[in-house]
C-alpha cells in the first residue's frame, strides 16, 4: 500500500480540534463524585431548595443502578478520576466581547462567531461546566422566545422550568440520566411561544478543555403549540492521554402541532466517553426530527427517542455514525408509539474503518391502542476494512394488530464494480471511494444545514484519503 | 439489555426447576444414576450423562433478564408439575396393526417414506426400515439401540460438536436425562432419495420427554429427514415437557434436508435446540413448522465452519389462543464463501404471542459471505403481540448481508381485490394467509406433507 506522507498527515489522527488551552478556571471541584460535590454545585449556582433535593435523590438513584453491560465497553471509564464541575469564568457573556479572551480565542478557532455571522437566530457556547455565552436575536426575544443557559432558565422562569424539567427524562430512566440529574451544569433552556416560528437555527457549542473533565449539560426545550424550532449542537474537545466524559440530558417537549428539529454533530476527541440521553415527548399532530451525527469520541452510547403520545404525532431519526480505529459508536434510536395514527421513520447509516466498530441499536414499540401506527426503519452499514465491525440490534415490539412496521438493514463494502465504473471515467481510486462514501451518506447529509454538510463532506474526504489499500 | 434506554423486560421471581416442590429429589444425580441402571447403559454413556448434569448444575437458569430469554419467562412454565421421567413407558408393538388407532389416525404413516418409525413418549414402538437401506450401510435407529450397538459413532458425535451440554441450561438438562430419539447415519457417497420419517407421539401428563435426534451425513451423501410430532386431539390437563435436541452433522459435499412439524397438545412446554454443523461445500436445509404446544421455544443454529457451506433455514408458525412461540436463530459464518438464507414467517391469532430473534454473525476472515435473514409477521387479531429482533454482527468487510423484518396486517389492497371478486372478508383473509405461508410450505421436500400441512393450517385459521 503506497502511502503519500502528505495524505497521511491529514488523516483522522490529526484531530482538527485537538488543540488545548491552558487551564484558567475560576473554580474546579475535587476529583470524583460525592454528596459534597453535588451540594457544592448546587450552592455555587444558588439554586432553590427543591433542585438540591432533586440532585441528591438523583445521586442516590445513580449509586444504586449498575453500570450497563448490554452496550459498549465502559470498563475504561473511571469515575474517581473525573472532575465533575469546573467553572471557567465568573459570568456568562451577552456579547462576544464579554467572553474571556482565552475562551474567546478557542471558540474563534472553532468558528463560532463566524457561524453567528452567518445569521443564526441565536448562539450559545459552553466551556467546561458552564455556559460562557448566550445570545439571541432581538426580534425573537421580542416575540417571547427564550434562549437562556439552563441556570438562567431556572432563575428567570422558575414556574415554566419546574413544570417541564425532568418530566421527559426522569432521573431513574438510566444510570447516566441519574448522574446528569445529580451534577448537571450548563446547557440551554429554550421556550418558543405558541405559533412562533424560529426559521433560522439556534445553535449551541460544547467544548471540553480540561483533562479528565466530566461535562453534564442539561437542555430543556419547550416548543409550544404550533411553533417551530431548529436547534443545532456541536461538540469538540482537545486530545489528552486520559479519558474525558460527557453525559448530557436533552429533554424536548413538542406541544400540539409544533415542529422541532434537533441536530447534533458530535466530533469529540477520541478519548471521550459520550453517554447521552435525548428524548422528545411529542403531542397531537406535532413532529420531532432528530439528526444525530456521531463522528468523534472513543465510546458513544446515544439513542435519541420520540415518545409519540398523542394522535397524529410523528417522529424521525436520521443517524449517521463514523467509527475509526479505536472508536465504538453505539447509536440508534427509539420510537414509542403510544397513540393512534402515529408515524415514525429511522434511517441509520454507519461507516466503520480500520478496527472501528459501529452499532445500530434501536427500538420500535407500538403500544396497545396505537392503531394505524406506521414505522419504517432502514439501516445501512459500510465496511471499509477487513478488521472493521458493524452490528445491528433492532427491537420491534408490537402490541397492535393494524400497525405496519418494517425494518431493513444491509451491510456492504465498496463494490469493485462501482469502483471500476468510476475509475474508468478517469477518477483516481481514492477519489472514487470518497465519492461512493459521500453518496452513501447523502440521504442524511442533505438534511444538514449547509455549513455542517460541507464540514461532514470534508471530514469524509479526510477520512478517506490514504485509505486506498 | 436488561436495563438502560431499551429497558422493557419485566422483573420476575425465578422459580427454578430445583426449587419446585414435586420434582425435588427427582432432578438430581440420583435420577441420572437410576436412568443409567434402568437402561443398562455402558459406562461411557453414564459418564456423558453425569458430565451434562454437572454442566446443568453450574449453568444458571435463564431469566427474562437474560437477553436471549427476554420475552419468554421460564419461571412461568410451572416446573412444579413436572416429573423428569415418564412413569409408564409404552411397550413396542409386534405388528403394524397393533399401533394404537389414535396414533395411526394422527399421521399418514409411511407416506412417501424410504423408512419410518413410530415413537410413543420417547419409546420406539414400531419401525419399518427396508433391507436395502441397511445393505447400503444406512443406519436409522432408535437412540437406545444406537448407544448399545454403535458406541464409537455415538461417542464421536453425541453432544460433542453440534450441541454440547454447554449450549445452554436446557440442553444440559437434556444431556443428563435424554430419554430416546433417533440416530441416522448415511455413509459417504450414499444417497437416500425418499425421506426417513419419524412419527413422534406424546400423551404423557406431568412428565418430561428428552428426545434426541442425531443426523450424520457422510461426505457427498444425500438424505432427507422428516419428524412429525403430535398429541391426542382430546384435551390434556397436566403440563408435559418436551425438551429435545437435534444435531445435524453434514460431511463435505453432503446434502441434508431436515423438517420438523411440531403439533403437540396445548398442555406441552416445548423446547428444542437444533444445530447444524456444516462441512465444506455441504448444503443443509432446515424447516421448522410450529403449530402446537402452549409455549414453544426453538433455538435454531447453523455453524458454517467450512468454506462453501450453505444453509437454508425456513420456518413457519401459526399461533392462536394464548400460544407463545419463541424462535431464536443464529447464522454463524466462520469460513469464507459460505452462504446462509433464512426466512421465518408467522401469523398470530387471538391472544397469541410470537418472538423472533435472529442473529447473523460473520467472524473475522469469513470473506465472501452471503447471509440473509427475513422475518415476516401477520397479526390477525387485536390482542396478538409480535416481537421481532433481527440482529447482525459483522466482522468481515467483503460480505453481503441483509436482514428485514415486518410486522403488520394483511394488505388491504389485496383484501379489497379478493372481496371485490365476491369473497367474504374471512375467506379473503384466509386466502391471503395461505398465500403468505405458501412461500415456505412450497419448499418442504415431501409433497404429501405439504398438502396435509396446508389443510392443518387452513383448519387452524378457522
Amino acid at each position: 500500500m503506497p502511502i503519500d506522507t502528505n495524505v497521511t498527515a491529514l488523516n483522522l489522527d490529526d484531530y482538527k480540534y485537538g488543540f488545548k488551552d491552558p487551564d484558567n478556571y475560576v473554580f474546579k471541584s475535587e476529583k470524583g463524585l460525592s454528596k459534597k460535590v453535588v451540594e457544592m454545585i448546587s450552592s455555587m449556582k444558588g439554586e432553590p431548595e427543591w433542585m438540591l433535593k432533586f440532585r441528591l435523590k438523583a445521586l442516590e438513584i445513580y449509586n444504586k443502578k449498575p453500570v450497563p453491560t448490554w452496550g459498549a465497553d465502559l470498563s475504561g471509564l473511571n469515575m474517581d478520576e473525573i472532575y465533575f464541575y469546573v467553572k471557567p469564568s465568573e459570568k456568562e457573556g451577552r456579547s462576544w466581547e464579554d467572553v474571556p479572551e482565552d475562551i474567546k480565542r478557542t471558540f474563534d478557532r472553532l468558528g463560532i462567531p463566524e457561524a453567528e455571522r452567518k445569521s443564526l437566530s441565536g448562539v450559545g457556547a459552553q466551556y467546561e461546566s458552564e455556559m460562557v455565552y448566550h445570545k439571541i436575536k432581538d426580534e425573537l426575544s421580542d416575540q417571547g422566545v427564550i434562549f437562556d443557559s439552563i441556570e438562567d432558565g431556572l432563575r428567570n422562569h422558575p414556574d415554566l422550568f419546574r413544570q417541564y424539567f425532568a418530566t421527559v427524562i426522569p432521573p431513574h430512566d438510566n444510570k447516566y440520566a441519574a448522574l446528569n440529574s445529580a451534577v448537571w451544569s450548563g446547557g440551554s433552556f429554550i421556550y418558543v411561544p405558541p405559533g412562533v416560528e424560529v426559521d433560522i437555527p439556534l445553535q449551541a457549542y460544547f467544548r471540553v478543555n480540561s483533562e479528565n473533565l466530566g461535562q453534564f449539560e442539561r437542555t430543556l426545550i419547550i416548543a409550544d403549540e404550533g411553533s417551530k424550532l431548529h436547534y443545532i449542537e456541536g461538540c469538540t474537545a482537545p486530545t489528552y492521554s486520559t479519558d474525558s466524559f460527557h453525559s448530557g440530558v436533552i429533554e424536548i417537549v413538542v406541544n400540539k402541532g409544533a415542529n422541532v428539529r434537533y441536530t447534533t454533530i458530535q466530533n469529540w476527541s477520541n478519548n471521550m466517553y459520550n453517554l447521552v440521553t435525548q428524548r422528545a415527548r411529542v403531542a397531537e399532530d406535532a413532529r420531532m426530527a432528530w439528526l444525530d451525527g456521531n463522528l468523534g469520541s472513543k465510546v458513544t452510547m446515544k439513542y435519541p427517542s420520540c415518545y409519540l403520545m398523542e394522535k397524529g404525532a410523528s417522529g424521525e431519526i436520521m443517524s449517521i455514525a463514523y467509527a475509526g480505529p479505536g472508536q465504538h459508536q453505539d447509536a440508534g434510536g427509539k420510537m414509542v408509539h403510544a397513540a393512534p395514527y402515529t408515524t415514525s421513520e429511522i434511517v441509520s447509516k454507519s461507516i466503520s474503518k480500520g478496527q472501528g466498530r459501529s452499532t445500530y441499536r434501536g427500538l420500535v414499540q407500538v403500544q396497545k391502542g396505537a392503531h394505524h401506527a406506521k414505522s419504517n426503519v432502514e439501516c445501512d452499514a459500510l465496511l471499509l476494512d477487513p478488521e472493521a465491525r458493524t452490528d445491528t440490534y433492532p427491537y420491534i415490539e408490537i402490541d397492535q394488530n393494524d400497525a405496519s412496521i418494517g425494518h431493513e438493514a444491509t451491510v456492504t463494502k465498496i463494490g469493485d464494480e462501482q469502483l471500476f465504473y468510476l475509475m474508468q471515467r478517469g477518477l483516481a481510486e481514492d477519489e472514487a471511494r470518497t465519492m461512493i462514501v459521500r453518496g452513501f451518506i447523502e440521504p442524511i447529509s442533505k438534511h444538514l444545514p449547509l455549513e455542517y454538510a460541507v464540514e461532514l463532506n470534508r471530514l469524509v474526504e479526510l477520512e478517506m484519503e490514504g485509505s486506498v489499500g | 439489555m436488561s436495563a438502560g434506554p431499551m429497558a422493557g423486560g419485566k422483573a420476575t421471581v425465578v422459580a427454578d426447576i430445583e426449587t419446585a416442590p414435586s420434582v425435588r429429589g427427582e432432578i438430581g444425580p440420583e435420577t441420572v444414576e437410576a436412568i443409567v441402571a434402568d437402561r443398562g447403559e455402558p459406562e461411557w454413556m453414564a459418564a456423558r450423562r453425569r458430565q451434562a448434569w454437572e454442566v446443568y448444575r453450574e449453568t444458571p437458569m435463564p431469566t427474562t433478564r437474560t437477553e436471549e430469554w427476554r420475552y419468554t419467562d421460564l419461571a412461568k412454565i410451572g416446573w412444579q408439575e413436572l416429573a423428569m421421567r415418564d412413569p409408564n413407558p409404552p411397550r413396542p408393538v409386534s405388528s403394524r396393526e397393533e399401533i394404537p388407532a389414535e396414533i395411526a389416525g394422527a399421521f399418514t404413516l409411511g407416506e412417501e417414506a424410504a423408512a419410518w418409525v413410530v415413537q410413543q413418549n420417547g419409546v420406539q414402538i414400531w419401525s419399518e426400515v427396508p433391507e436395502e437401506l441397511a445393505a447400503k450401510g444406512v443406519l436409522f435407529l432408535d437412540f437406545a439401540t444406537a448407544v448399545a450397538e454403535h458406541p464409537e459413532l455415538m461417542q464421536t458425535h453425541f453432544m460433542t460438536s453440534a450441541v454440547p451440554p454447554t449450549f445452554g441450561k436446557l440442553a444440559a438438562l437434556h444431556g443428563a436425562f435424554v430419554s430416546g430419539g433417533t440416530v441416522v447415519y448415511v455413509p459417504d457417497g450414499v444417497e437416500v432419495e425418499l425421506p426417513l420419517t419419524v412419527y413422534r407421539w406424546m400423551d404423557v401428563e406431568n412428565a418430561s420427554l428428552f428426545p434426541h435426534t442425531l443426523l450424520i451425513a457422510g461426505a457427498n451423501s444425500k438424505v432427507t429427514y422428516v419428524e412429525e410430532c403430535a398429541s391426542p386431539a382430546r384435551a390434556q390437563e397436566g403440563l408435559a415437557m418436551n425438551c429435545g435436541v437435534a444435531e445435524i452433522i453434514a460431511g463435505e459435499g453432503a446434502q441434508v434436508r431436515y423438517t420438523i412439524v411440531q403439533q403437540w397438545g396445548r398442555h406441552v412446554f416445548h423446547y428444542q435446540a437444533n444445530r447444524v454443523f456444516a462441512g465444506k461445500d455441504s448444503r443443509v436445509q432446515t424447516v421448522l413448522v410450529t403449530l402446537g404446544a402452549k409455549v414453544a421455544r426453538s433455538d435454531v443454529e447453523c455453524d458454517l465452519q467450512n468454506p462453501g457451506a450453505e444453509s437454508e433455514m425456513l420456518g413457519i408458525y401459526l399461533a392462536d389462543d394464548h400460544q407463545h412461540f419463541d424462535h431464536y436463530t443464529y447464522q454463524l459464518h466462520q469460513a469464507p464463501s459460505s452462504r446462509s438464507d433464512l426466512l421465518y414467517k408467522g401469523a398470530l391469532k387471538d391472544k397469541s404471542r410470537s418472538v423472533f430473534r435472529g442473529m447473523i454473525r460473520v467472524m473475522k476472515g469469513a470473506q465472501q459471505t452471503d447471509a440473509y435473514q427475513t422475518n415476516r409477521n401477520l397479526i390477525l387479531s387485536e390482542d396478538a403481540h409480535a416481537d421481532s429482533l433481527p440482529n447482525l454482527e459483522i466482522e468481515a468487510d467483503d460480505v453481503r448481508c441483509s436482514h428485514a423484518a415486518t410486522i403488520g396486517q394483511q394488505d388491504e389492497s389485496q383484501l379489497f381485490y379478493l372481496m371485490s371478486r365476491g369473497l367474504t372478508r374471512e375467506k379473503a383473509v384466509k386466502l391471503i394467509v395461505m398465500g403468505f405461508f405458501e412461500e415456505v410450505l412450497g419448499r418442504i421436500p415431501v409433497k404429501g406433507l405439504h398438502k396435509r400441512l396446508s389443510a392443518v393450517i387452513e383448519r387452524k385459521l378457522g
